[in-house]
């Protein structure tokens, strides 16, 4: 019974961890810029990978293993913020820009406005 | 003469916690492998205490510590919060993302609290910290304007105000 409890649990967690590691994936592929790409993978990995070690730690029961897994999660932690920093830096630095709402509107008007010219031209 | 003490500390606590990592890690208990782990874990705490024990102070590392315990949890629980605000954008089909960059002070002093706020603003999703000045401003990129909400409704917000508790800068969060 308690196996089957401990069982469920874990397999609560390891689907909660997939769920975020799948929607950071998804928002890597949906997002416009670099920027708003980061906020995906870098943060939505930290917290499925951690959801993910947790369901292991429960698995296992409390051992040496556990303690190994509960120090990846802490490791995990404190790098991946520092990871994502290092990254918006460098875009910063090579001059990326960014992706805002006004700009996509300006650039869409833009867009149908010259359409427009063209088919007053040819029309 | 003061400094030589805090010195000694530093060395004694980075020895410490680097050989119960060694003892955690090995998973064995006989004598090749414990005097092995002393002689790796005294070499390196010796030539890195000075950057693995930032505060030098004895009671102030300790006090910091502790407080620092209590900090993670509240960390994390903001964490899942903002997650799901970010996996909902995500997942949403129109997509309601509105980037930009917001500034705000946090009052705080050192670098330490600072990077350390630096790392949980970047942790919690919606919000990554792009650069910090020296006098305490944030530059944070966020992913629409309600997930930085938090940062914004006051000086200092909250989450600098409980950074700044946990390095004794600034007085406890009251709500």
């Amino acid at each position: 019974m308690i196996e089957a409890i401990k069982l469920a649990i874990t397999v609560a967690f390891l689907l909660a961890g997939s769920f975020f590691l799948v929607t950071g994936s998804l928002g890597i592929v949906r997002f416009p810029d670099t920027y708003s790409r980061m906020h995906a993978a870098g943060k939505c990995d930290t917290l499925g990978v951690s959801l993910m070690l947790i369901g292991f730690i429960i698995y296992q029961g409390l051992d040496l293993v556990s303690v190994k897994l509960i120090l990846i999660i802490l490791f995990v932690f404190f790098t991946g913020p520092v990871a994502v920093n290092a990254i918006i830096r460098a875009a910063i630095n090579s001059g990326h820009k960014m992706w805002t709402v006004e700009g996509w509107k300006e650039w869409k008007k833009e867009r149908i406005e010259s359409s427009e010219g063209l088919n007053d031209t040819s029309g | 003469m003061e400094k030589r003490s805090f010195g000694g500390f530093s060395l004694l606590i980075s020895f410490v916690v680097l050989y119960l990592f060694w003892i955690l890690n090995s998973g064995r208990l006989e004598l090749l492998y414990l005097s092995m782990g002393v002689i790796c874990s005294f070499a390196i705490a010796y030539i890195f205490h000075e950057i693995f024990v930032p505060i030098k102070e004895p009671k102030a590392a300790f006090r910091t510590a502790f407080r620092f315990l209590l900090y993670i949890p509240w960390l994390f629980y903001q964490i899942i919060l903002a997650n799901l605000d970010v996996a909902k954008r995500v997942l949403h089909p129109a997509m309601p993302i509105d980037p930009q960059i917001i500034v705000f002070p946090s009052k705080l002093k050192s670098e330490l609290s600072m990077t350390t706020l630096g790392n949980s603003i970047t942790l919690t999703p919606g919000t990554i910290t792009v650069d910090i000045d020296p006098d305490g401003t944030f530059y944070v990129h966020c992913i629409a304007r309600e997930p930085a909400e938090f940062l914004l409704s006051e000086v200092p917000c909250e989450m600098a105000t409980r950074v700044g508790y946990v390095f004794g800068e600034l007085p406890r969060w009251k709500k």
